[in-house]
């Protein structure tokens, strides 16, 4: 069964007892809500990923619940729960959503260490993935986007889960998450592309998520060969410029964008090597939209090396 | 009174570091995982050289200068002498080489 085979009353049930099971591949998450607008907001950007029965196993269990007393009724709060521990600050409520996204990112970063978890989008085209790993800020979730409305299927703007048994790359194929500027830049780049309603004043700003395409849902069980690290970098009108970069200073970098590179001692080390080996390595400036997704056509067009 | 001969600095390869080492053809530099101190350095070409150089038999310094002698600029060897002890300590540092005293 789908999230859209659900109507939002039944979504709003089911979160309230705590027993909406989201298959998010390869995890499974129960989330809890008694906050009335989260079961739209799941309605609008989960519709294609399948619901679980009660009794699956859960990989993380999350919570975002209103806060008692009168901060549940005046300028309300919710705060975020993981496996019924109440966790983070409380933020107001009209934040629910994007907290269990926030939420959602946080529990796969600080537990699934079957994986590297690297900070990273990842969007595939022909069986090769492209993992643009980059610091907030510098474009990496537009520029996702942006590719994912031409054609590249999403696998995460966010976290990329790199198999250290078979070096291929998981994705959840969640939506998106943009921020500020980016939103009007990808409504006016995709106008068929569906959102949430942007949250205004979170800490990252005005937040706003992007429904996945039915496609990349659909496959998202399916781990890809990783073919190219993209650095991505948003200069305000700068030619798209992709550049060859050398694959130590970007290994520092995978390294320092990996939530558990740590962990995994020499055999995180070797890898971020192996994923290095079998990558073509690139910085990759852009200004414009159009101009980045030739510049992507033309890598997916070259042969395989 | 007899003075023996000042002990000479005698460096050698960290053979258990050679499974931490990451290079890349072509490249001007290279990784090293540290498993003693779990830390992960960006290192340059020189230094994988150095280790692969000590790894074959253990050397003094002059000893690798003259090793070296194809790379070095003619008319700076002092220069390169006292760079290469720096650089010498420095992967000492990492765990990457060892220094002992003849």
């Amino acid at each position: 069964m789908k999230v859209s085979d659900l109507s939002e009353s039944d979504l709003r049930g089911l979160l309230r007892q705590g027993n909406l099971l989201l298959q998010i591949s390869p995890f499974v998450a129960r989330i809890r809500s008694d906050v009335h607008k989260v079961a739209h907001e799941i309605a609008l950007m989960y519709g294609d990923f399948t619901v679980c029965q009660p009794e699956v196993f859960a990989d993380f269990h999350v919570e975002v619940a209103r806060e008692a007393g009168l901060r549940r009724w005046v300028s309300p709060l919710a705060r975020f729960a993981f496996d019924g521990k109440r966790s983070f600050v409380p933020l107001p409520a009209a934040q629910a959503f994007p907290m269990i996204e926030w939420g959602l990112n946080w529990c796969v970063a600080a537990h699934a260490h079957q994986y590297l978890v690297i900070h990273a989008a990842v969007i595939e085209k022909g069986g090769r993935a492209a993992v643009l790993p980059a610091p907030p800020g510098s474009g990496k979730s537009t520029l996702c986007a942006g590719l994912v409305n031409r054609g590249w299927r999403l696998l995460s703007d966010e976290l990329a889960l790199y198999d250290l048994a078979t070096g291929l790359i998981h994705g959840m194929a969640r939506p998106v998450n943009l921020k500020n500027a980016s939103i009007d830049v990808i409504r006016a780049f995709a106008p068929e592309a569906v959102f949430t309603v942007p949250v205004p004043d979170t800490t990252k700003g005005t937040v706003a998520l992007m429904r996945p395409s039915s496609g990349s849902v659909l496959r998202a069980q399916e781990p890809v060969r990783p073919a190219w690290i993209i650095l991505p970098k948003y200069e305000a009108n700068a030619e798209a410029v992709l550049s060859v970069h050398g694959k130590a200073e970007t290994f520092m970098l995978v390294a320092e964008q990996s939530f558990n590179y740590d962990i995994h001692g020499l055999r995180g080390f070797n890898a971020v090597a192996d994923l290095l080996d079998q990558c073509a390595s690139h910085t990759f400036t852009y200004g414009h939209l159009d101009d980045a997704v030739r510049v992507f056509e033309r890598l997916a067009a070259e042969p395989a090396s | 009174m007899v003075l023996d001969s000042v002990p000479v600095g005698i460096w050698r390869a960290c053979d258990e570091a050679r499974a931490g080492i990451r290079s890349w053809d072509g490249e001007s530099s290279a990784v090293f995982y540290s498993a003693h101190s779990g830390d992960t350095h960006l290192i340059d070409a020189l230094a994988v050289e150095l280790h692969e150089l000590l790894s074959a038999r253990p050397m003094s310094e002059p000893q690798i200068l003259a090793a070296l002698a194809d790379v070095v600029e003619p008319g700076c060897e002092a220069e390169a002498a006292s760079e290469l002890h720096e650089h010498l300590l420095r992967l000492k540092g990492f765990g990457l080489l060892r220094e002992s005293l003849d």
